[in-house]
């Protein structure tokens, strides 16, 4: 049975205003245990209004979402446990630290949940260790922290509830390119440490192409493409004229069919693209 | 000073109040007047630190910034030092001021205390030179990161200065908009011979300025062109950047034993010189 489902979801804005407006139209998709589920699509497509549903922060105009199988908008009681059974991590999650110590912000998402001061430490210094942060930065004030360790600090908060699925808003928006592949691997190690469920929200295809299992493509709030990853990154004709960014490797490739050499297009990292590249010559890559 | 210099930096250093070291140190740079600069570095190379030295945010601890002669340093002078340098910000939600976006790009000029007609001609201008000019009635919350920043680089241009800064005012935004501002930046730096400084981490940006500065622990670390700078692996694994993807392909397969030429800085220059290899080996 899938982790987590969403059918026919329609989310519109002012739906009994005169200003309606459609974020959300018709979306389905599936998420089984353990996949990464990567989201693309550029500004205003409808990425973070879908999101915001898995944990029933907002509810559907129609259409339903089910974890377990469960419409999480059944009652209350349930709908309230979605909250802690999916864990939300925003964009730019760094602007909601406000504790007086990075401990105490991380602990602040399980002490909501009732929980005992001993699995409140565990769970705290378990999330740290997840996204790198030492026991002595615990101790820090949130403010002393660097750019990327307050990011770090901000995720770790919500790891630290132990969602059954952690969704990611844009976790690597305005971080520079060590920053960036920080925040990627400790997404990928956190999955095989704890064979969680991740939902991944980026502009970056690149990133995707590295982490994902399935990949949506939203649209003018609508799923243009959804697939595997192989699936959906074959389609780079179609992700360019909606104003994506395609990996600069797959642009190369993509110029070099249309020059009229005999190349593939689904490669997306500079490794796939010089072995494919080298293959013309009949040659293995030695990089 | 030369009147090609519109920026002087003469050993500058700048320290934070109670930070126990230097942001930048011991700086000597030349900003030409209507070049476009890229300033390259990770978080914390000191290159945001420099971009505010340029018009008096920051005044430096040690050293002197001029403009066009003009001492950073005097308080009496920042007026006239922000009629010739403007500054775009990273966070398009931090710069808008005003709840319709022509009022907004008016800000400015309004300061300077203008006629209103000439106010009105210097907005619509602004706004028409960034493709704005259709939402010029529009509340700004309701445009996307792109369009916030393009209407602040209309504000700027509303001020008629002669340098823009753009402190990595894409780092927050889509690539679309990405691509909108840059364009943006590019067609003012080439049509209107705006000088440009864009200071940046995404070094896909890099490519196509005149010249790039790569800062790193607060000093400059390379100077030169693009095709310079990205030819310098070493360079570039020392200041924690790296080449942009392209020019890390065309590496890669000379590394497999296909001889590249050029830079291959570009998707484009990239693709073109991996066919034109293909075609001499006789693979096509």
């Amino acid at each position: 049975m899938a982790r987590l489902e969403v059918r026919g979801l329609t989310h519109c804005y002012g739906a009994k205003t005169a200003q309606r407006v459609t974020a959300v139209k018709n979306i389905s998709l599936c998420v089984e245990e353990g996949e990464l589920l990567g989201i693309i699509g550029h500004t205003g497509s409808g990425k973070s209004t879908l999101i915001q549903h898995f944990n029933g922060l907002l509810s559907p105009t129609s259409g339903e979402v089910l974890l377990d199988g469960e419409n999480i908008f059944r009652d209350k009681q349930t709908t309230h446990a979605a909250r802690f059974r999916v864990g939300l991590c925003f964009q730019y999650p760094e602007y909601q630290l406000f504790e007086e110590t990075v401990y105490k912000d991380i602990a602040f998402g399980p002490r909501n949940m009732k929980l005992s001061e001993e699995e409140i430490d565990r769970r705290v210094r378990r999330a740290a260790s997840f996204v790198g942060l030492s026991d002595a930065l615990l101790e820090k004030s949130p403010f002393d922290l660097s750019g990327g360790e307050k990011r770090r600090a901000a995720i770790a908060g919500v790891m630290a509830m132990e969602p059954e699925i952690l969704v990611l808003d844009e976790p690597t928006a305005g971080l520079d390119p060590q920053g960036r592949g920080t925040i990627l691997s400790l997404i990928a190690d956190y999955r095989r440490r704890t064979g969680s469920t991740v939902i991944l929200v980026s502009h970056s295809m690149e990133d995707i192409a590295k982490l994902a299992t399935k990949a949506l493509v939203m649209n003018h709030a609508e799923a243009a493409l959804y697939g595997t990853v192989d699936e959906v990154f074959s389609q780079a004709e179609q992700l360019v004229s909606m104003g994506l960014d395609v990996p600069a490797v797959t642009r190369i490739f993509l110029l070099l069919r249309e020059k009229g050499l005999p190349v593939r297009t689904d490669v997306y990292t500079v490794e796939q693209g010089a072995a494919e590249y080298l293959r013309l010559f009949g040659k293995g890559a030695r990089v | 000073m030369d009147k090609d210099t519109l920026i002087q930096f003469k050993q500058v250093s700048f320290t934070y109040e109670e930070a126990p070291k230097p942001a930048v140190q011991n700086v000597t740079l030349d900003v030409r007047r209507g070049e476009f600069l890229a300033v390259l570095g990770h978080n914390g190379s000191g290159k945001s630190t420099l971009a505010k030295l340029c018009n008096a945010i920051l005044i430096p601890t040690g050293g002197q910034v001029l403009v066009e002669g003009i001492d950073t340093a005097d308080e009496d002078n920042v007026y006239e030092i922000r009629r010739r340098v403007g500054m775009v910000f990273q966070n398009p939600d931090n710069q808008i001021v005003a709840t319709i976006v022509e009022d907004d790009v008016a800000f400015g000029p309004e300061n300077l205390g203008l006629p209103p007609a000439e106010i009105r001609t210097r907005v619509d201008e602004a706004l028409r030179s960034v493709g704005m000019y259709d939402y010029r009635l529009f509340e700004p919350h309701k445009l996307s990161g792109g369009q916030k920043q393009r209407v602040a680089v209309a504000g700027v241009i509303a001020m008629r200065t002669d340098c823009i800064l753009f402190d990595e005012s894409t780092a927050m935004i889509d690539p679309q908009g990405r691509r909108e501002v840059l364009e943006t930046a590019q067609r003012l730096n080439r049509e209107a011979g705006v000088t440009v400084v864009w200071i940046t981490h995404f070094m896909e940006e890099a490519v196509s300025a005149d010249r790039v500065v790569v800062m790193d622990r607060g000093a400059v670390a390379a100077d030169g062109t693009p095709a310079e700078v990205f030819a310098d692996a070493a360079l570039l694994s020392r200041t924690g950047l790296e080449a942009p993807h392209a020019a890390q392909l065309a590496d890669a397969v000379r590394a497999g034993g296909v001889p590249i030429e050029g830079g291959a800085l570009s998707p484009q220059a990239c693709a073109d010189a991996l066919f034109a290899a293909a075609q001499k080996a006789g693979v096509v």
